[in-house]
């Protein structure tokens, strides 16, 4: 079933797009750059709601009404929560929207780690493995073997260069980076102390870079690539809908948001 | 929002654990055995160990290493030097080419035969056997690289006498007809390299298609190569100059074998065929139980061969089956034969070596102790 729905289409988008450009320099990381495009455009809709609920939810959190009954009802734990349904229902507030795309990342994650390791076939019986799931539709006769190499890259490894004798992440560090930013920039303003989204997603904007980061430290580069052009994306999508909180990169930017 | 944090660690903990299954999968070479005998012992490379296996009882006469190692893997071909000298390449981290000397063994209970000599410059798995010409190791990488060291030299660290880099992983043993050394590579090309002053015969030739057979010197001495495009060529050694064999319905993946007459050669749609070497015609072909990965063997009798869903097939030189024996597991590893027995390395089979006689009859299995 997960090779059938994920693994199988996922190897043959890639190599179909290897197809394409299988002249170019780099062909695998282009592939996967496309293919990261490809799956962010198909979800698209969900990031844009994802945002939207983030946003609904925020703008809750600083309603003077929910505030109000917040403190009504702080002893009362069971109360709060059928007033906070209610309040949600009210408003036409989906409390799950705002965590389905980054529930979706990681199947996809998942399986673009195992289509690239699949694609890539670095001993016999994986090869053999990836004659058997290719559409006969591509010749895979004569794409095979992948090219792995990628800027400096080898795809199908970790990746880190050698500085000063030092062995030096660099993808795991930009991968962190890019995933801190984008998880920045999506960080609304709260004037509420007792704002628990703002504070699960200040925790989430430090567990989730160094999440990324140590997959990119350790399992193979061409993850990492979809994790960068994926951030970066990200950061597209929301500075071109205007909701990118470009203030939360400055230092103590979520304090003057805050104060405001 | 607690719920919700704590589904997000659930999740991101399982993607972690999938991750890290994928990548221990990917990161040791998990393939099918090498195999190889010299007649009175079976060597088996599988998994962490090398395993000499002798072939009148099937004991374990010995294992190398001494002790599993991580960085250490067995895929590749062991090769029996005239000497006795067993050379064998890890596909694991440590991409070490090691030659043994099983007349120099050591250890209680186990025994493990004393390494001769280490050659570590390589730089990625040794999926192929390498190829003893005279006084030479010629040894293909993945890495892309055909080393070249002496046998001789008496170090017990080697450095490579020559690096040929051809590009493509080499996953064949190469072949040879005593002048030149054929090497077949994944990434499509067959080259043809003097053996004393390393260059090519001429020029690489494309075949369109993954060679991970090792080429076969026919009967004629013209050279015959099937790949992943579908078809078996016929190749003149003098001119490099290449002419279709046979078209095929599947990949063909071991390297044909002849018998002084026709070449055989299976497919991974599932097909044996035999083909004339002087006529260059198709004598006939059959259909087993499953893909034929593996080189088939030529015996006195029997022409046998293996099959992924577990079979064993002996046919006859016009193509008809004289027995099968069902050994189970998925066999994809070429078989050998020694002291008038065959001998079959299945994977994901209730042991990890099956012995079989001359008649099919299953004599004795192997699995190994932990």
């Amino acid at each position: 079933m997960w090779n059938t729905l994920i693994i199988q289409p996922f190897t043959n988008l890639l190599l179909w797009i290897y197809s394409l450009m299988a002249n170019v320099p780099g062909a695998f990381g282009w592939a996967i750059i496309l293919f990261t495009i490809v799956i962010r455009a198909v979800t698209w809709p969900l990031n844009a709601q994802q945002l939207k609920g983030a946003q609904a939810m925020q703008e809750m959190q600083n309603d003077k009404e929910w505030q109000a009954i917040q403190k009504k009802y702080a002893k009362d734990k069971e109360k709060l929560a059928q007033e906070q349904m209610r309040v949600y229902k009210e408003k036409g507030i989906n409390p799950f929207s705002s965590c389905l795309p980054t529930l979706i990342q990681f199947p996809i994650i998942i399986g673009l780690y195992q289509a690239i390791i699949r694609a890539l076939a670095s001993t016999p019986l994986s090869l053999l493995q990836l004659a058997r799931i290719v559409y006969p539709t591509l010749s895979a006769a004569a794409l095979i073997p992948l090219n792995s190499r990628f800027l400096w890259m080898d795809l199908g490894q970790p990746e880190s260069i050698l500085i000063f004798g030092f062995s030096f992440p660099t993808l795991a560090v930009i991968v962190a980076i890019t995933t801190y930013i984008q998880s920045k920039l999506t960080m609304p303003a709260s004037s509420n102390p007792g704002d628990q989204s703002a504070a699960m997603g200040k925790t989430m904007s430090i567990y989730m870079p160094l999440l990324l980061g140590y997959f990119a430290l350790t399992f193979a580069s061409g993850l990492s690539v979809y994790f960068i052009t994926s951030n970066l994306l990200g950061i597209f999508q929301y500075a071109v809908t205007g909701r990118a909180n470009w203030r939360n990169l400055l230092p103590g930017g979520d304090k003057q948001a805050k104060s405001k | 929002m607690k719920p919700k944090f704590m589904l997000f660690v659930l999740v991101a903990v399982l993607a972690a654990v999938v991750l890290s299954g994928c990548s221990s999968q990917a990161g040791f070479s998990h393939s099918w055995p090498g195999l190889a005998s010299d007649g009175e012992t079976a060597y088996l490379a599988s998994g962490q160990y090398l395993y000499a296996i002798s072939l009148n009882d099937g004991r374990e006469v010995w294992r190398y290493p001494a002790k599993a190692s991580n960085s250490l893997q067995f895929i590749a071909q062991p090769v029996v030097a005239p000497d006795g000298t067993i050379i064998i390449g890890s596909a694991g981290s440590d991409h070490r080419l090691v030659a043994l000397d099983p007349s120099n063994l050591s250890g209680e209970g186990v025994k493990t035969p004393a390494e001769k000599w280490t050659f570590t410059e390589a730089k990625s798995s040794w999926v192929a056997g390498a190829l003893i010409l005279d006084d030479k190791v010629f040894a293909p990488n993945s890495d892309g690289i055909l080393y070249v060291l002496d046998l001789q030299d008496g170090f017990s660290s080697k450095s490579a006498l020559q690096k040929i880099d051809l590009g493509g992983a080499l996953w064949a043993q190469p072949g040879t007809d005593g002048d030149l050394v054929y090497v077949s590579s994944v990434d499509h090309y067959l080259y043809a390299i003097d053996p004393d002053s390393y260059e090519f015969a001429w020029p690489a030739i494309d075949l369109g298609g993954a060679v991970p057979g090792t080429p076969l010197v026919g009967p004629d001495g013209s050279l015959y190569v099937g790949s992943f495009a579908s078809e078996v060529v016929k190749v003149n050694p003098a001119t490099g100059k290449d002419t279709l064999l046979t078209s095929t319905q599947g990949w063909v993946w071991g390297g044909p074998v002849t018998d002084g007459q026709n070449i055989y050669f299976g497919d991974l749609e599932g097909n044996l065929f035999a083909v004339d070497a002087a006529s260059g015609n198709q004598s006939w072909s059959i259909q087993p139980d499953g893909p034929v990965a593996g080189s088939p063997l030529v015996t006195n009798d029997a022409i046998v061969f293996v099959t992924e869903s577990g079979s064993v097939y002996a046919v006859d030189q016009d193509g008809k089956i004289v027995w099968q024996r069902e050994v189970g597991g998925q066999i994809y590893t070429s078989p050998v034969s020694g002291s008038d027995k065959i001998i079959v390395a299945p994977m994901q089979a209730e042991f990890s070596l099956a012995v079989l006689d001359t008649n099919g009859n299953q004599v004795w299995t192997f699995t190994p102790e932990k």
